[in-house]
Formats: structure tokens, sequence, C-alpha cells
């Protein structure tokens, strides 16, 4: 459902590395002083600075998503509980001659999330850059494969080129969410923080762990104005409390949600009052800091176990 | 040549079955990483390696002495280690080699990684593995089709196009690094006859492992001053894995040396043939996390992965210590016996990486 915008949420956040992690530009420079294996570069702030792409944020984010999906669900259509396709095989035949509404429905829980080839993306990753280049450790890493006979070097040595320090800043945003769908974002981003999984090259050696240090959530209702208190919706007459976090179920007639599948009533309370937006047009709600944007995660995971037949 | 020290290696022969034949490689299906699979374990392990004999893993960097240290003479080079903020770090990489490089001794796994050939008289001479032994290395397609098959050691600690289920963190050193003189070392000799179990073939007959000795050597004609951490330091790191069986998850419990009846140390970093690298391995505390299938039994101190993945906050002590962890890693080991481990190299990689032990190391040529 992307004809109308009912809620928007961004997660402002800041990724910093715990060891060495290094996405590899995947091109070897012309450079002989550069490693053979160089770090994505890019211009910003007037510079040429290293960063994280939010490509490569997207993808370790839909992977641990999908894990987690699988984990608790199932790998094939279900029509109870959730479950997340093989994105990369899977030829989705059942979505062929079917209505936009039906897409949506039919489509794994990670797709109607993230997209595929026949629905956009709900959730949008900026790219991390870093808040301070100065700060950035880049160092340069060797390695070699030790021969298992002989002992001595059977395949480098090669070097690379690694992040250690430094603070990358990005957002994600999600749009027209359902309460559920900003859990699991939850779950994997304090995965993510937990060294659960990690980003870019030889994970397996201990490289791409990270902390999430959440700076802020913002939740806006567009189609929302903020009267006695009351959350009103513009077109319709719906109205909710003034704290109240709600998915986009919400904001569809019962025929409408039930046509793309989104879960009606989806809300939670929370202890964040909503204010006007500038111009005096929408709704919001401001989340700030690590305990805060935790706190709204809380409550949407509860959302998410509900789904699953979990009493929250 | 009289004057020749024992060599400081021993070579660990590949299994064979009671007729001497080589035993073909147990493959099977790797776990993957595309859910959390059921009856199988994913979590940590805290790890403490306790450092025995001088330990360094180097930057490949060299520079003044001046630039480091103003104990030793300022225009003296030394040969620095990877360091983080003037902590000493074991990279995850080398420690991870370590591992895996006895995980394929003691089960039937492939030989990962070994030089093609050498030059003899100006000639070329190819290296042969044995005969079924040669690297896994799945192509793309086969991945994607989902009909690959790997060594028990490719399945754990990853194959090219396969990623590993295991994770070693960088391990830092909690206390301060020193400088010492460190000998020079020769580069092996590939044409020698020991390493062949077929001289005429040129068919390689074992893996190579350096024993521990009670002293590293510090003293001798050329070398250079190196930084390393000395004895009685500790480095401090993690390992992370996913997707365990029981039988794998006891296999790298053995190869960090952990089986009460197969205690070893590690041999990490540079100058192992002069006795530098010999670190054990504590492990004291393990988050461990399952999801139930048939035959698991354990669900009363494993959490399941279920409660995990329907709420936000967890428990804040989530980990199994003490007693449980040691029951918990013996039932682990049992089962890696049954299933993984080779006996035979299990006992023999024992031997040479005893430790303690009372074997000094080479001071000459050996």
């Amino acid at each position: 459902m992307h004809k109308r915008f009912v809620n928007h949420c961004t997660i402002e956040l800041t990724i910093s590395p715990c060891g060495p992690i290094l996405i590899k530009s995947g091109k070897e420079g012309a450079d002989p002083t550069k490693p053979d294996m160089e770090f994505v570069e890019t211009y910003h702030q007037g510079g040429k600075s290293i960063y994280l792409p939010g490509s490569s944020l997207k993808g370790a984010i839909r992977a641990h998503a999908e894990r987690i999906v699988r984990t608790v669900g199932s790998d094939k259509p279900s029509s109870k509980g959730v479950w997340a396709n093989d994105p990369l095989n899977d030829k989705r035949d059942y979505l062929s001659n079917k209505s936009a509404p039906e897409i949506y429905k039919l489509s794994c829980f990670t797709d109607q999330m993230f997209g595929s080839t026949e629905i956009a993306s709900r959730v949008r990753i900026e790219d991390a850059y870093p808040v301070n280049r100065a700060q950035l450790k880049i160092e340069e890493r060797n390695g070699v494969a030790i021969d298992r006979v002989f002992g001595s070097v059977a395949v480098g040595p090669f070097n690379y080129q690694v992040c250690t320090a430094g603070d990358f800043k990005t957002k994600i945003h999600l749009k027209n969410f359902t309460l559920a769908q900003l859990g699991l974002i939850g779950l994997v981003l304090r995965d993510l923080n937990d060294g659960w999984f990690g980003l870019g090259f030889a994970k397996s050696r201990g490289m791409g762990t990270v902390t999430v240090q959440y700076d802020s959530a913002t939740v806006q209702y567009p189609g929302c104005v903020l009267e006695s208190g009351q959350i009103k919706a513009i077109a319709t007459s719906q109205q909710w409390p003034h704290t109240m976090l709600l998915g986009a179920g919400e904001f569809l007639d019962a025929t409408e949600a039930g046509n793309y599948g989104f879960p009606k009533p989806d809300h939670q309370e929370t202890p964040v009052a909503a204010a006007a937006m500038p111009l005096g047009f929408g709704v919001q709600l401001v989340w700030t800091g690590q305990i805060q944007v935790a706190d709204l995660f809380e409550r949407s995971v509860k959302a998410w176990s509900r789904l699953l037949g979990v009493a929250a | 040549m009289e004057n020749l020290s024992p060599k400081p290696y021993r070579l660990i022969p590949f299994p064979k079955d009671t007729s001497g034949n080589l035993l073909a490689l147990a493959k099977a299906r790797p776990a993957g990483l595309d859910r959390y699979k059921a009856s199988h374990y994913t979590g940590k392990i805290a790890l403490q390696l306790n450092v025995h004999t001088a330990t360094t893993v180097l930057s490949g960097i060299t520079v003044l002495g001046s630039d480091i240290a103003a104990k030793i003479p300022k225009d003296s080079l030394v040969k620095t280690a990877i360091s983080r903020s003037d902590q000493l770090i074991i990279p995850g990489s080398s420690l991870k080699g370590s591992v895996r490089s006895i995980h394929e001794a003691i089960t039937r796994s492939c030989i990962c990684k070994i030089s093609r050939n050498y030059k003899l008289n100006k000639q070329q001479v190819k290296i042969k593995v044995p005969e079924g032994y040669r690297e896994c290395s799945p192509q793309n397609k086969d991945i994607r089709d989902r009909n690959v098959e790997l060594c028990p050691s490719c399945q754990v600690f990853g194959a090219i196009n396969c990623e590993g289920i295991v994770s070693f963190s960088d391990a830092i050193c909690t206390q301060k690094t020193a400088i010492k003189f460190v000998p020079s070392l020769y580069q092996p000799h590939l044409e020698k006859e020991d390493y062949y179990s077929n001289v005429k073939e040129n068919v390689v007959g074992g893996r190579k492992f350096y024993y521990h000795f009670t002293n590293s050597i510090h003293e001798g004609e050329k070398g250079i001053n190196t930084q390393l951490a000395v004895s009685e330091s500790c480095f401090v790191g993690s390992l992370q894995f996913v997707n365990l069986t029981k039988a794998q998850l006891g296999g790298l419990l053995v190869a960090l040396g952990q089986d009460q009846n197969h205690q070893f140390a590690l041999k990490v970093g540079t100058g192992k043939p002069i006795g530098m690298g010999s670190l054990t391995v504590d492990i004291s505390e393990m988050e461990i996390w399952t999801r139930s299938g048939a035959g698991n039994i354990d669900n009363d101190i494993v959490p399941h992965l279920r409660d995990r993945y329907t709420r936000y906050t967890l428990p804040e002590s989530n980990q199994l210590t003490g007693e449980p962890l040691k029951q918990f890693m013996q039932q682990m080991i049992q089962a890696a016996h049954r299933e993984l481990i080779q006996e035979p190299q299990l006992k023999q990689l024992a031997e040479v990486l005893k430790f303690p032990t009372d074997r000094a190391a080479p001071s000459g040529v050996y």
C-alpha cells in the first residue's frame, strides 16, 4: 500500500565498530600504497571518506530479519503465523495476475517489509557517514593462509584496510508500517548490537561487529491533526488518545485492512505524547535517546509477539 | 650433523582404517545461516587465553626502537605486533586458523590449504594430496542448488562460497607488552622426504604441528627485537557460533583443548619452532540458545530461541557457568567422540600439543 501515506517512522542511530570492519570497494585502485582490499569511499562533507553503504546495512538487516522469521515461523507460505521466502530463488508464481492488495497480502513477511521484484520496500536505510572523519581509525591488516603440511605460507600475504574506531550515523525509515514490522526491526538492531551478526568482510574471523546507539525515533501520522488531546484523522472521523502508537491498519477501514492483511486493531499505548508537526499539519511522536527508543521497540515487539500467538 | 636438535614438530597422519587405507572425508550438507535450526546450538563462548611462552602475531611493520620504547637502544629496529590502543591483540583470523588446523587433524577433513609446488634443481615439483583429500571448494551454483557437501571442518569453519558458522573475535591482551630478542627463523624445506608418505609421487603424509616447550628462545646470532606478550599475561576474546550440532560443538571444544582426557594448549603466532606462542584456553562462561526438536533434552538449562525472539529485553544473566557449564561441555564432547573425532589422530595430536611439557626448545640448528 503505497498510494496513501498513513504513518512513517524514522529511527536515527549511530553505528560504531567494536573491532575491525571492512566493507570492500570491490575494486583495487591504482595507488600502490593502498592495500589489496580497500574500504568503500565516497565524498561527504567536502572530502573523501569511508562510509557504510545503505545497501550493505539493508542486506545484513534483511538477512537477519529473514533468519528470525524462519526460526519462529516458516519458510513456506503460511496462512497462520509469519513466513520468509528465499528471496533470491523464489519465482513468486503465487503473485502472478493478482491485485495490489493481494500481492501484499500473499507476499511473505520480509518481502512485505523489504520489498521484492513484485512490491516496493517500505523500509529505507540511508548510507551511514562518519560523524567526524578525524576520529576514524583506519588501519591495515595482513592475512596469510598457513600451509597445513609444511607450516609455511600457502596463500598470501594479502593486506586489507579496516576501520577499528569511529561513529557512523544513519537513519532507517519505515513507511506505512505495522507495529509488528517495527518490532522486528527492533529485534534485528538488538541482535546487531549484541554481535549476533556483523557487517561486511571476514565475519567469521571476528570482523564486522558493531555497537548500535539509538539517537531518536520519530513516528509521524501525516494525515492527522491534534485536537483536544486527541490524534484525529483528517479524512475520517477516527480518533485516538494522543499517546498512541498506531500501525497502518488503524488508519484503514476493516475491509481495506483485511484486503491487505494489515492487523486491526494495531496500537500500543506509549509514555510519549504526540505533538503537531511543523506547519501545523500532521502529528508526530518523538522518542529521544537510548532508553526511550528501546522502550518504543519493547512496545512494538509486543505486537510482533501477538502475531506469533504469544501473549504479550 | 651430530649437533642437530630433534625436530620441533611432528606430522599427524591422515585417518586410516584397520587395513591401512585412507578413510574418506566425512562429508555432509552444511547447516547454513538461513535460520536457527531445531536441535542445534547458537551462542557465544567467552575465551581466556593464558600465555605460557612469549606470544606475538606480527603486524608486518618494523619501526625504530625510539618510536615505541625508551628502554632499548633508540637506533635498534623492532618488529611490531598487531595492537589496538596500545594493547596487543591476537586477531580472530590467527586464532581461528590455529583452532581450525587442530579440528582438521582430528576429524576426517580436507587438506584446506597447501603449497602447490616447490623448486628443486631449478625444476618445479608438484605437491600432491592423498586421493579424495583435496580442499572442499563448492561453486556458487552448488550452494544455490543446495546439493553441496563439505568436510567436517569446512562445515564449521567455512569454505570458498560458504560462510563458516563460527566466528572468532580479536583477543585483547590485558597486560603490558614487552620487547624481546627473537632469533631469525627460516622457511621449511618442502623437498624433505619426511613430509611425504609417497616420496616418489610427492604425496604428503600428514599435517604439521609444533611441540610446546618449557621455554622460548630469545638469543642467537641473527634476529631482531620483537614486541610480544610475555608468559603469565592473558588475552581475552570470544567465539560466536550458529547452528552447531552437539557433536560439532563438542568437536570445537576438543579443538580448544577442553577434553579432560586430551587436554592441550594452542600454538599461535610467530616463533613456533623456538617455543613461542603456547596458550591454554579457559572457558568460564557460555551463552547458549537452542530451538527444541527431536532428542533435545536440555531445555531446562538452555533457553529457547522462541523466547529470545518474542521479547525485546532479555534476562540479564543468561550465561551457563560453573558445574552446569562443565556438565554441558562434557555432554557435547562425548557426542563429538561418538560421531566426529578420529581417536588415533586426537591421541597423537594431544601428545604433540601436551601442556605442561618437559621438552626444552631447540637452541641450535634442528
